[in-house]
């Protein structure tokens, strides 16, 4: 019997797992994946190698080489997560501050070394790496006594010995020199007293420890022997920060002028730049610099022993603004006697966090690495094709003049006539190429297909750069970048919020981002068409007030936007745009202050032409001292529908689901004596602030990942008792009957739910849980599960179902259940993304395409991976192999037959009646 | 005296701002870091060297395909050209240690470090972690199978068509039919079984041919001649219910 049963569950966890792999020859079809490395930190461009490479390291942790001519990375590695993946310093061998370096030697000899860098603090590693296939050769690290200190730590490197310094604010100087390659001390710790340094006015050039004292420069000199302090004065006391130019041993930029401290370097103090570069040309040192004038990115240079301009190098680029600024990180020239200055690569990091390299007056290419920090996304619906476009004019005129259209039955089907005839005509012109010129978004292929598949992905970033990506083929049709904006200050990201989708044609769709302004903290709103990637209605537009919640309100009737209802610090509520406002008369909204863990409600009231916010409840999940801290909100997604209302149970009896709209998770985490720590689920109705539901989990901790959808929960955590992740699920449900099946009213106390609850092991780290969404919510639920090793795991809902019987019940049996076993499977089959894996993946997002079954899925990390998922398999489409041939030969076979058989038939009878 | 000066030693090596680690146990113990170390088996062993396919190409730097992670990135080892890693600066604790290839599956192993810096690996058991299997340490990861991402097409063979269980249940009872009587040397059976069997199947069946030209000729066929049909059909239906 209970084999039966088991027999029975494995079958069906074998017919569920294979539901929705992928095919071979669909690799690339409906998926990319985009690889990032993250903005520019180090760089070295090597053109005179044998192999012609840039190096670089990035804020992001990755070390990388880069392939010259097209920009592709030639190899990748992704180190620790911060602060021990937080790269301080990458020194490629052959490229020191001294000409005279020692520490190239043999690739393979344990000796020396061909790139290395220093990561972390506490402890610091040093990882030599080859830097032709970017495996690892050696590997030292330095754990140091204070680790507050040390996060300060400066690390330089002179002549095959690496120093790190370890400043003492406002005390002394202790710096430690060590074999490069080895790790091994070339002696003790040194203590260099130095009362002046503080965090802000010092900075390390080469081997120059050099603050900044009101006018004038204080220097150390850390290699020499004497370490005697010197000073240096300045014309005027620098207004913005100093910065060390590498590549020239104590020269150092103010102000955009250069200063050497270092009597042996002499620098072309003349110039003004926002960057410099150093390398060589024509075998002389040169200096290279360059700024942006109205568009044009202008590069000049200078040799550096006679500070006469290199006219070869002189080059101006039309420089694209959303870009940002950008800062020259390095450059190489190839090794000629009398090069003409084409050979030249110069490699700029810009504030859009893009990488560009600038060769021969162009651009060659340019990496947008600010998808590497992706916040928030959106798919936008294309606009129709123009032919199109007339139908859905027709078809609306019906829709809003439906008794005049059923009036005039006669008019409708001139209408209907005179439009296909325009049709039909436009078609010709276009046969025979007479017809009007397509516009722009057609032209680049931007039409809505027939299945809703196609879709713009307006990608919103840290740095406040923002693409329009084609979500089939990968493309960046548009790119846009607000400076001077940033994420809120409680860590919260910016927003990118769709006002009104494509569906209104004419209309244009509409965009908006929230931000913060970078300077002053005020809201910043900015309004964009996100097709074309322009500004429209005013573009950016600055609030005078501070942000605190934001909610959307319903569609205008007139021009269909969907208002935005900003809740200021000093909870005053305002709406934009402001014809919108009457709508927002009666909204119910909420705050969650993550450090204190209380929830607030408010009431927003219209009257006589003004909005009102009250302030009706309050809930403290703080815990009796306090400790809680929020550590995840869930709600729902806005445009999810619930198709099914109930569940059939084993008897025929109907179990409702708990629809509750305004049900939030809240999940908060605090430290605890006993228990280590301790996390607490609360399922809060945000409109009467009641808590319907809590939960406590004993000695477990975040990583917590949790998403919440239907009358459902899903939340992942880590077991600290037994070391391992798991994930909790939730179903909440009405009972058997349910209250008000047609509205849902928070406020009139509702019956509390039943509650069904969970635990599975899942054999990962879970790194982001996202629901499938359908455009009817008829296609089953799946989750899916980002894991720690780069894989997205679809994993349909009947697994983490809380309702799978422990023991092998009929009844359960007969629900469709499958018996509980405690351990979550993660078929390989299952992984949406094969072995695209992306690297430190962050956040799965996923929209609705316009076939009920097919759900869009982006999933963004460092890397940017697009596809799209078939919960219940694409029922609605025919299969990709589908045979057609097969299929008309077998049809015309038949009917082929079945005349020739007439044909005998009726001869036969003629025999018969000759007889 | 000399014990002092030895003690004065050891002071002064503390006092010195940096300890190194990975050179000396004794270092170790003091920074209270550990050093995990093993080797790591190239995956080539296991996927099928054949020209063209995708792993292929990169076989040759799978050093770089390799990551060895721990707690989801917080220590990482790197791959050497040989396959050896080392993962420094753990402190004391237990880590399930990941060896992730895209296209070849590595068994997890947990490691456990005492505050001694004794070094243990088992196999990681999340159902049970009671339950202990020790693994030799330092570790060797070696590659368990190739992942399989992707389903197979389904293709149309004429085997598949002829071995599927309709058609057999279709052809073996026909072959039994035909073959079976033949195979009956007695005639007194063979008689017994013809007039058992069949008794009326020449009366009752519609021919084909004939309802075929009726079908096609658009004549209808006598009723008499369809008349039992549908009868024994229905009798059949409700025995079914």
């Amino acid at each position: 019997m209970q084999a039966k049963g088991m027999l029975a569950g494995l079958s069906a966890l074998l017919l569920l797992s294979t539901c929705s792999a992928l095919y071979e020859d669909q690799i690339k079809k409906f998926d990319w994946r985009g690889v990032n490395v993250g903005a520019l930190r180090q760089s070295r461009v090597d053109l005179n190698h044998f192999q012609p490479r840039i190096l670089l390291s990035t804020n992001e942790g990755v070390v990388a080489s880069v392939c010259v001519k097209t920009g592709e990375i030639v190899w990748r590695q992704v180190l620790e997560q911060k602060p021990r993946g937080d790269i301080k310093l990458l020194q490629v061998s052959g490229f020191s501050d001294d000409s005279s370096d020692t520490a190239a030697a043999p690739i393979g000899s344990n000796m020396g070394f061909d790139m290395l860098t220093v990561q972390g603090h506490a402890p610091a590693l040093v990882r030599g790496w080859n830097t032709n296939m970017g495996a690892l050769e050696w590997e030292w690290s330095t754990m140091p006594l204070n680790t507050e200190r040390a996060l300060d730590g400066l690390w330089f490197y002179s002549r095959s010995v690496l120093y790190h310094v370890v400043p003492t604010w406002k005390s002394h100087l202790e710096v430690t020199a060590y074999f490069a390659s080895s790790g091994h001390s070339t002696g003790s710790t040194s203590k260099v007293m130095a009362s002046w340094i503080t965090p802000e006015n010092c900075l390390l050039s080469g081997t120059y420890y050099i603050c900044v004292d009101g006018k004038q420069l204080i220097s150390l000199d850390l290699v020499s022997k004497s370490g005697q302090a010197f000073r240096t004065a300045l014309e005027a006391e620098p207004k913005s920060k100093l910065q060390p130019l590498a590549g020239l041993n104590g020269v150092l930029i103010a102000d955009g002028k250069l200063i050497s401290v270092n009597k042996d370097q002499a620098v072309c103090s003349g110039l003004q730049s926002s960057s410099y570069a150093v390398g060589t040309f024509n075998y002389r040192k040169i200096l290279a610099y360059a700024d942006v004038a109205s568009g044009i990115l202008k590069i000049n240079a200078v040799y550096l022993d006679n500070c006469s301009p290199v006219a070869e190098l002189e080059q101006g680029v039309p420089f694209p603004e959303h870009f940002g600024t950008p800062s020259l990180n390095s450059f190489d020239c190839k090794l000629k006697r009398n090069g003409e200055g084409k050979g030249c690569l110069f490699l700029f990091s810009t504030s859009a966090e893009s990488i560009l390299a600038v060769q021969g007056g162009r651009i060659r290419w340019s990496r947008e690495e600010a998808l590497a920090n992706v916040i928030d996304t959106q798919f936008v619906d294309l606009p129709l094709a123009d032919t199109e476009g007339t139908l859905e004019n027709e078809m609306k005129g019906k829709a809003v003049d439906f008794t005049s259209f059923e009036r005039d039955i006669v008019s409708a089907f001139l209408r209907r006539i005179t439009t296909q005839a325009v049709q039909i005509r436009s078609l010709f012109l276009h046969v025979i190429g007479l017809g009007p010129p397509p516009t722009a978004t057609q032209r680049a292929g931007l039409v809505r297909d027939s299945f809703g598949l196609h879709k713009m992905l307006v990608v919103l970033t840290r740095s406040g750069k923002i693409f329009g990506i084609d979500n089939i083929s990968g493309k960046h049709h548009w790119q846009l970048y607000l400076p001077n904006v940033k994420g809120f200050d409680n860590a919260e990201q910016m927003r990118l919020i769709i006002q009104r989708s494509a569906k209104h044609f004419p209309l244009q769709p509409l965009c908006t981002i929230l931000a913060q302004d970078a300077a002053n903290g005020n809201g910043v709103l900015y309004r964009f068409n996100p097709i074309t990637g322009q500004a429209s209605e005013g573009g950016l537009l600055q609030l005078d007030y501070k942000v605190k919640q934001l909610s959307l309100l319903g569609e205008t009737e007139n021009d269909f936007v969907k208002g935005i209802l900003l809740l200021d610090a000093s909870n005053k509520v305002h709406v934009y745009p402001q014809h919108a406002t009457s709508l927002a008369d009666g909204l119910y909204l909420y705050t969650a202050d993550v450090k204190t863990s209380e929830l607030t409600g408010y009431f927003v009231k219209y009257a006589g032409g003004q909005l009102s916010s009250t302030h009706i409840w309050n809930v403290r999940l703080g815990g009796h001292n306090s400790e809680q801290q929020i550590i995840g909100v869930a709600g729902k997604n806005p445009i999810e529908h619930v198709h099914s209302q109930g569940r059939v149970l084993g008897d025929r009896s109907v179990l409702y689901k708990y629809i509750n709209p305004n049900l939030v998770a809240f999940v908060t985490q605090a430290p605890d004596a006993t228990h280590k720590s301790i996390l607490n689920l609360y399922l809060v109705d945000v409109v009467s602030g009641s808590v319907i539901f809590t939960m406590t989990h004993r000695k477990v901790r975040a990583p917590l990942s949790i998403v919440h959808s239907e009358n459902w929960l899903a939340y992942s955590y880590f077991n600290e008792k037994v070391r391992r992740t798991e994930i909790t699920t939730i179903e909440l449900y009405e009972g058997k009957s349910q209250a008000n099946s047609s509205v849902w009213s928070s406020l009139q106390a509702p019956p509390m739910p039943l509650v069904e609850r969970q635990s599975y092991i899942i054999p990962t780290i879970v790194e982001a849980l996202r629901e499938t969404i359908t455009e009817r919510g008829i296609t089953n639920k799946h989750v899916l599960i980002g894991t720690s090793s780069g894989s997205i795991v679809e994993m349909p809902w009947h697994l983490l179902d809380p309702r799978r019987p422990i023991a092998s019940t009929t009844q359960g049996r007969e629900e469709g259940a499958i018996p509980y076993i405690p351990e979550l499977p993660l078929p390989t089959e299952s992984h949406i993304n094969y072995n695209q894996t992306i690297a430190r993946l962050r956040n799965i997002y996923t929209a609705p395409s316009g076939l009920e079954s097919t759900c869009l899925v982006v999933a963004t990390g460092l890397d940017l991976f697009v596809t799209r998922v078939a919960p219940s398999k694409t029922f609605d489409l025919l299969k990709e192999d589908f045979d057609y041939i097969l299929i008309s030969i077998v049809l015309v076979a038949l009917t082929s037959g079945s005349l020739i058989v007439k044909h005998l038939a009726s001869r036969k009878l003629l025999k018969q009646a000759w007889k | 005296m000399w014990l002092k000066c030895i003690v004065f030693a050891a002071l002064l090596a503390l006092g010195s701002s940096e300890v190194v680690i990975g050179q000396d146990e004794l270092v170790d113990e003091v920074s209270g870091l550990y050093t995990i170390e093993g080797r790591v088996s190239p995956p080539d062993s296991i996927i099928p060297r054949g020209p063209g396919s995708p792993v292929n190409k990169e076989a040759s730097k799978w050093q770089t395909e390799v990551t060895v992670s721990i707690n989801d990135g917080e220590f990482k080892g790197f791959v050497r050209e040989d396959g050896q890693f080392l993962i420094s600066g753990v402190p004391s604790g237990s880590y399930i240690l990941d060896v992730h290839h895209p296209d070849v599956f590595y068994e997890p192993v947990r490691v456990e470090i005492n505050p001694k810096g004794k070094f243990r690996a088992r196999k990681v058991n999340f159902v049970q972690p009671a339950q202990i299997m020790q693994v030799p340490y330092p570790l060797r990861m070696k590659p368990l199978m190739p992942f399989k991402y992707f389903q197979t097409r389904e293709q149309w063979k004429i085997t598949d068509f002829l071995f599927s269980p309709m058609v057999l249940m279709m052809v073996l009872p026909l072959l039994l039919m035909l073959v079976l009587p033949k195979m009956i040397n007695d005639p007194e059976t063979k008689k017994e079984i013809d007039n058992l069997q069949f008794p009326k199947m020449g009366n009752d069946m519609p021919e084909i041919s004939e309802m075929l030209t009726s079908l096609l000729t658009g004549k209808q066929p006598e009723p008499k001649e369809k008349k039992p049909a549908p009868a024994a059909r229905q009798t059949k239906k409700r025995k079914e219910q």
